[in-house]
């Protein structure tokens, strides 16, 4: 028999896993990637709240509806010329009365290029099955519970509403720009258009998928050498070192995660 | 027994039962803590009024030196010395082998074997010791006994939910052997209260019973049953 | 680029001006804002011959590597013929220094018998004034339609074609206040002005 075994059922490990998603903090990444036919430079952030455990024995804890909250931001630079057609003002006639007639010439309209920024904040669930992984490493024993396989995020609601933030953002740079008014309706369309629902998943999906495939919820964390009592002058610290952990899920007349740990004086 | 309810026997209770979380620490756990408290603080098991009570250990920061026995005519007291080996523990139920009558383990409790070993520093008759050459006066004799005890444990609370410790009670003690019958009762008295206070310096905090896992704030225990000592509580 | 300015001419604007009397004028081609420069290169050149005209001659202003230069760099027009430089979308902002025999001009301070055109590319109110003096100032609305709208769209379509006029005469400018479509040019000719500009007030530090 282990020197110790430490048992949590489910409704433990349910607070044990939102204390270890409050753990987890926010994460963050960066870098770029197509949306659409453009190139985009793109940072973002995610927490995890949230979901429910099931333990399944022998070894999975699956965590249902585990919310993961995120915002992303990214900018996609273009040249308007390509999105819009060559726009030009009509040559200009007036009888200038010290003069007399004068035209000015047709003025074809050079569309910059444009930067559009974007960002937009959401959450998506999700369910998972999590296997329990423990780990020796620099001195200290981890358990994790490390996801197992890649669950499906539905993004479909988040792209619709990241196309409408997309063709704001893109209003919103345009305006200003001259002579743009008679076409910045076409402008925006062109550009929502051009990029799509799927583009918009092209980009989200690479995104966040990894946030979430990338999980690893730490519920057991001790150095190897283990404290058992703190020194108090005269008198050492107390220690023992931990020399094995297993973990696995145990069904009886209830589901647990147990630690069976062993240690030596 | 109704077939139905002999088939619920054959399902096996969960280790949280009621709680959330359970922490269970073997016998064999145990007695690897009590070796590495008594190993890192062993003044905790060795106590002298001088250091002419001679080792092992040989480090006088291996004892707990106390004052010696105050009486008229000992220049000086009578010096003493009481060491006890690290003890073992066995957890109900009993695992060792038997204990000496009348000691019996009952269900929840613990028992113990370790050894005392009595030092008396024996000095000369009055009037003819030296103050300023005690060692030429004085003659450490020694008795090592064998004894097993039972005893039971406590939790200890602090404010802080979750923060607490386990404590080890020994309520009787067993000398077999010594003659007459009143010498050995007073004996197993003194040395029960000595090895009670010897083992009440070990307060064990609750992550300790658990190895650390699942920071819990007790709500049952803690429970000496099958080999084990068990403490129950929920997440923090 | 499409900032209301006349020291600085872009593809939005038109400088005109008016030569009257026969003989050579040389100018030359800066990129603004014009600094104070003594006048040694005068490169391009406009023969006035003494026939009498009255006509439009339009030179192009391009950049040629790092220069500017004028397209055609000489040109031959009748006494009484407007010049008419205007630029290509790519080009710098410029302006135009020479001296004839009348004597020397500069389209970033407007005189007699010149012309500046602008076309509003963004709606809003532009209260211009001349930079140098504030001896002259009026107003511009720009407005908008809604490109969505088809009826409005032909209506613009058709105004964008149509030019408006501000003629300025020593302090006064007739009508001082305007009021256009995004898209749409205005016409600012000097008849008499000893040298100004038209210059949003909002780029004039107070």
């Amino acid at each position: 028999m282990p020197d110790v075994i430490a048992a949590i059922d489910e409704g433990g490990a349910n607070d044990l896993v939102q204390d270890a998603e409050a753990a987890l903090g926010t994460l963050s990444d960066s870098g770029s990637g197509s949306l659409g036919p453009f190139t985009a430079s793109w940072s973002a952030s995610a927490t995890f709240s949230g979901g429910s455990a099931d333990l399944i024995a022998p070894n999975t804890i699956r965590l249902a509806d585990v919310r993961m909250d995120y915002t992303v931001s990214f900018t996609f630079s273009f040249d308007l010329s390509s999105i819009i057609p060559d726009f030009c003002l009509p040559q200009v006639c007036v009888n200038v009365p010290f003069i007399g007639r004068v035209c000015t010439p047709r003025i074809c309209i050079d569309w910059p290029t444009v930067t559009i920024p974007v960002s937009h904040s959401s959450f998506v669930k999700f369910t998972a099955d999590f296997n329990p992984s423990v780990t020796l490493v620099g001195g200290v024993w981890k358990v994790d519970l490390v996801i197992a396989g890649v669950p499906s995020l539905q993004l479909g609601p988040a792209a619709a509403a990241i196309i409408v933030a997309i063709g704001a953002a893109a209003a919103l740079v345009l305006l200003p720009i001259p002579f743009i008014g008679p076409v910045l309706a076409i402008a925006v369309a062109a550009i929502t258009a051009a990029i799509g629902v799927a583009g918009v998943l092209g980009l989200l999906g690479p995104i966040l998928s990894p946030f979430v495939t990338g999980l690893r919820f730490t519920v057991y964390e001790q150095p190897q050498v283990f404290e058992i009592l703190p020194a108090a002058p005269p008198d050492a610290a107390v220690n023992v070192t931990l020399t094995a952990i297993t973990a696995a899920v145990v069904s009886t007349d209830e589901d647990e995660l147990v630690l069976n740990v062993d240690f030596s004086p | 027994m109704p077939c139905e309810r002999y088939l619920a026997t054959l399902v096996m209770m969960s280790l949280t039962e009621t709680e959330e979380v359970h922490a269970g620490l073997n016998e064999s756990g145990a007695n690897d803590l009590l070796t590495a408290v008594f190993t890192a603080r062993p003044r905790l098991l060795n106590y002298r009024s001088s250091p002419l009570i001679p080792g092992p250990p040989a480090s006088p920061a291996a004892w707990t030196t106390m004052p010696a026995i105050a009486f008229p005519g000992v220049p000086g007291g009578v010096g003493w010395g009481v060491q006890f080996s690290i003890p073992i523990i066995d957890f109900h139920p009993d695992s060792s082998g038997g204990l000496p009558p009348p000691l019996v383990l009952g269900v929840g409790r613990f028992s113990l074997r370790t050894t005392v070993t009595l030092t008396l520093l024996c000095g000369t008759r009055r009037g003819e010791h030296d103050p300023d050459n005690p060692q030429a006066a004085v003659m450490p004799l020694r008795a090592k006994l064998e004894l097993v005890g039972i005893g039971h444990t406590n939790a200890v609370y602090f404010g802080t939910p979750g923060q607490g410790e386990v404590t080890f009670d020994v309520d009787a003690i067993e000398i077999v052997d010594i003659k007459p019958d009143e010498l050995e009762t007073l004996l197993e008295c003194l040395i029960r209260m000595l090895l009670d206070a010897a083992l009440g310096t070990v307060r064990l905090p609750f992550q300790a019973v658990s190895a650390g896992a699942f920071a819990f704030a007790l709500v049952r225990g803690p429970e000496v049953e099958n080999d084990q000592l068990k403490l129950y509580g929920n997440v923090l | 680029m499409s900032t209301l300015d006349s020291r600085s001419l872009t593809y939005v604007n038109t400088f005109g001006r008016r030569f009257g009397e026969p003989g050579q004028v040389r100018y030359r081609l800066v990129t603004a804002p014009v600094t104070c420069q003594p006048a040694h290169d005068l490169p391009f050149t406009i023969e006035v011959a003494r026939e009498e005209g009255g006509e439009q001659q339009d030179v192009t202003v391009h950049l040629k590597g790092d220069a500017l230069v004028a397209e055609p760099p000489q040109l031959s027009i009748a006494a009484g013929d407007l010049v008419l430089w205007h630029s290509l979308a790519s080009t710098p902002g410029y302006a135009v220094q020479g001296e004839s025999e009348k004597g020397q001009f500069d389209s970033s301070s407007l005189t007699s018998e010149t012309l500046y055109t602008h076309a509003f590319g963004v709606p809003g109110a532009y209260e211009w004034t001349d930079a140098v003096n504030r001896s002259v100032s009026g107003v511009v609305n720009v407005g908008s339609l809604d490109s969505g709208d088809p009826k409005q769209c032909r209506e613009w379509m058709e105004a964008l074609a149509r030019g408006t006029l501000v003629v300025i005469e020593g302090d006064r400018a007739d009508p001082s206040e305007v009021s256009v479509l995004a898209g749409q040019t205005v016409f600012f000719a000097v008849s008499a002005a000893e040298g100004i500009t038209i210059t949003d007030a909002r780029l004039i530090e107070a």
